[in-house]
């Protein structure tokens, strides 16, 4: 039997294997998707349930998911799962690779911080003389930002601020609580500006591949969607030289199966499409590909700070509360002598400081 | 006795009418469920006790005495469990036991250097301290939090044990139930992911 050639093979159903359906199947063009994980059913594969009810009364078992610090006893299964899918590090400098198998990939589980890049970070080397400039620069990539943003229905304020672009929101007029009010004039004293935070809406539960991609994707009738296919191997045409399609494996019954297609796009995240490659023995003339990869990270660091009148419980309802964004303030205007370029993080207020929230609070930081 | 001579000889019996009467027409006073009714399951909290195998006799009965210290009846809200009704020092045996190496070793060598310095400084356990006794010996947990692990057991012990104490207790079926019967928020709870096939 003669097999199907679809245009495209997307390998990866997640943020950019789900773009890459969203906007390739409007045109007309035929996809087939391979996702490693399973089509995930969110009614019926979530259940409430109270943590004693839990083996492990919601502290998680012991040494599962080490690497994958949002891991909780009520999400272990959203993992996947190291002792399952194992993978080896110095154990000198231990490597948090988290990853998500399952139709829609990360994109189900991410933060929703929605921001863009500015020309301090295409054009770094221009500003600070350090490293190389991307080969683009912001004004190309500006309007792809414009169309992605209403897809996500980002929420943010604009500022004017020029290292944090404004893009396409959903207007945050929102006001500031007692304590956002002190902490940002605080800042302002210092030079250090602020805005709201840019966030994805969404649509439902989600602002995911799953629900704003797929599903248009989908209604055009020109996405083919194979779950639990674990790609090993993009195959090449030995005339042209150019790749063909994939060779997978069927994660239940280990089944080996060949898609073919004329294009293939690796999105299946930044760790897992370089192996991928490699496996494949392809796209790595130049000895580069492994290197200089920069998946995202993550940051349990914070600080935090106690209010006299929140402890003392004298404070008003909503004194302390909202959150917002301080988007990269060092190194733009002038140039520090032992730090090179800068950092962001976002910062909140809440009401009930406790040793629980304290302990479990885990707010993030990105670096730019 | 054949079966057709046992029906032939307890008809002929001065009690066969009512014995037979039983027989023919069973009595149902319980309306019956819905076959499709909803079972429902207890937890192993509700039914047992938890068999104690991690620590000693002397480390369980000080970290019974340290958790009542951190989480008491007297201190939680209104009508809530403390941490001995939350049988948080139980289910922390369990923990342990299954917790990495190191970890162990934070609670086992921290409880015994709390026996210790009890015995050295009062002459007895730490498990029989009184509260002022107890106030000294726990002076660790007066001091400012560092990013760094105390190199001193008993005050790594104290760390380690404030959080998870508080946890186990808030956590338990004993606070669940009290919050669910109102008496505060919470309870701890949320949408569990099934395992994936």
């Amino acid at each position: 039997m003669a097999e199907t050639k679809y245009d495209v093979l997307i390998i990866g159903s997640g943020a950019s294997g789900g773009m890459a359906a969203y906007t390739l199947t409007k045109k007309g063009i035929k996809c087939l998707m391979l996702d490693a994980g399973p089509a995930i059913d969110f009614e019926r594969q979530r259940v409430n349930k109270s943590s004693y009810e839990l083996p492990f009364r919601g502290f998680g078992k012991p040494g599962r998911l080490s690497h994958v610090f949002q891991a909780t006893e009520f999400n272990a299964n959203q993992w996947v799962d190291e002792v399952q899918v194992p993978y080896t590090h110095d154990p000198k400098e231990p490597y948090n690779w988290v990853r998500v198998r399952m139709i829609g990939g990360k994109s189900l589980f991410w933060a929703r911080m929605s921001f863009r890049f500015s020309d301090y970070e295409f054009r770094a080397k221009d500003h600070d003389g350090y490293g190389d400039n991307w080969p683009i620069s912001y004004a190309d990539l500006a309007p792809y930002y414009d169309q992605v943003e209403p897809i996500f229905r980002v929420r943010g304020r604009r500022d004017g601020i020029q290292q944090l672009p404004d893009g396409i929101f959903i207007e945050d007029t929102s006001g500031e609580s007692e304590a956002n009010r002190r902490f940002i004039a605080a800042a302002r004293e210092r030079g250090i500006p602020n805005t709201k935070m840019r966030t994805s809406m969404g649509r439902g539960q989600f602002a995911s591949s799953f629900n704003l991609l797929l599903p248009d994707a989908m209604a055009s009738g020109n996405l083919t969607i194979v779950p639990n296919a674990v790609v090993r191997e993009i195959t090449v045409d030995k005339n042209t030289g150019l790749a063909n399609g994939a060779k997978f494996i069927e994660r239940q019954s280990h089944r080996e199966m060949h898609a073919g297609a004329r294009v293939v796009v690796v999105g299946a995240s930044c760790l897992e499409s370089t192996r991928l490659l490699l496996n494949s023995g392809i796209a790595n003339s130049s000895g580069t590909l492994g290197r200089y990869l920069h998946d995202q990270f993550y940051i349990t660091q914070s600080v935090q700070a106690v209010m006299p009148e929140v402890r003392d419980k004298t404070a008003p309802a909503g004194y302390a509360s909202g959150g917002g964004y301080i988007p990269r303030f060092r190194n733009l205007q002038s140039k520090e002598k032992d730090f090179l370029r800068g950092y962001a993080f976002d910062f909140s207020a809440g009401s009930t400081p406790d040793a629980d929230r304290a302990a479990s609070a885990r707010p993030s930081a990105s670096c730019q | 006795m054949k079966r057709r001579r046992f029906i032939q000889a307890l008809a002929a019996s001065p009690a066969a009418p009512a014995l037979l009467a039983q027989q023919a027409v069973p009595q149902i006073n319980q309306p019956a469920a819905p076959a499709n009714a909803p079972l429902h399951y207890a937890s192993s909290d509700e039914g047992a006790q938890a068999v104690l195998h991690f620590f000693n006799p002397q480390q369980f009965a000080a970290l019974r005495k340290l958790s009542d210290i951190l989480m008491p009846a007297n201190l939680a809200p209104d009508g809530m469990p403390g941490s001995v009704e939350a049988m948080a020092p139980e289910f922390l045996d369990f923990l342990l036991s299954e917790s990495a190496g190191d970890r162990q070793q934070v609670y086992r060598n921290g409880l015994d250097g709390l026996n210790s310095q009890a015995r050295k400084r009062f002459g007895k356990l730490f498990a029989d301290v009184d509260a002022g006794q107890a106030d000294m010996l726990l002076a660790p947990l007066r001091e400012p939090w560092t990013h760094d692990v105390p190199s001193d057991p008993v005050a790594a012990l104290l760390r380690a044990a404030k959080d998870d104490v508080r946890r186990a207790t808030l956590n338990s079926r004993a606070w669940n139930l009290a919050a669910v019967a109102g008496r505060t928020r919470g309870g701890g709870g949320g949408l569990y992911w099934l395992p994936i096939d």
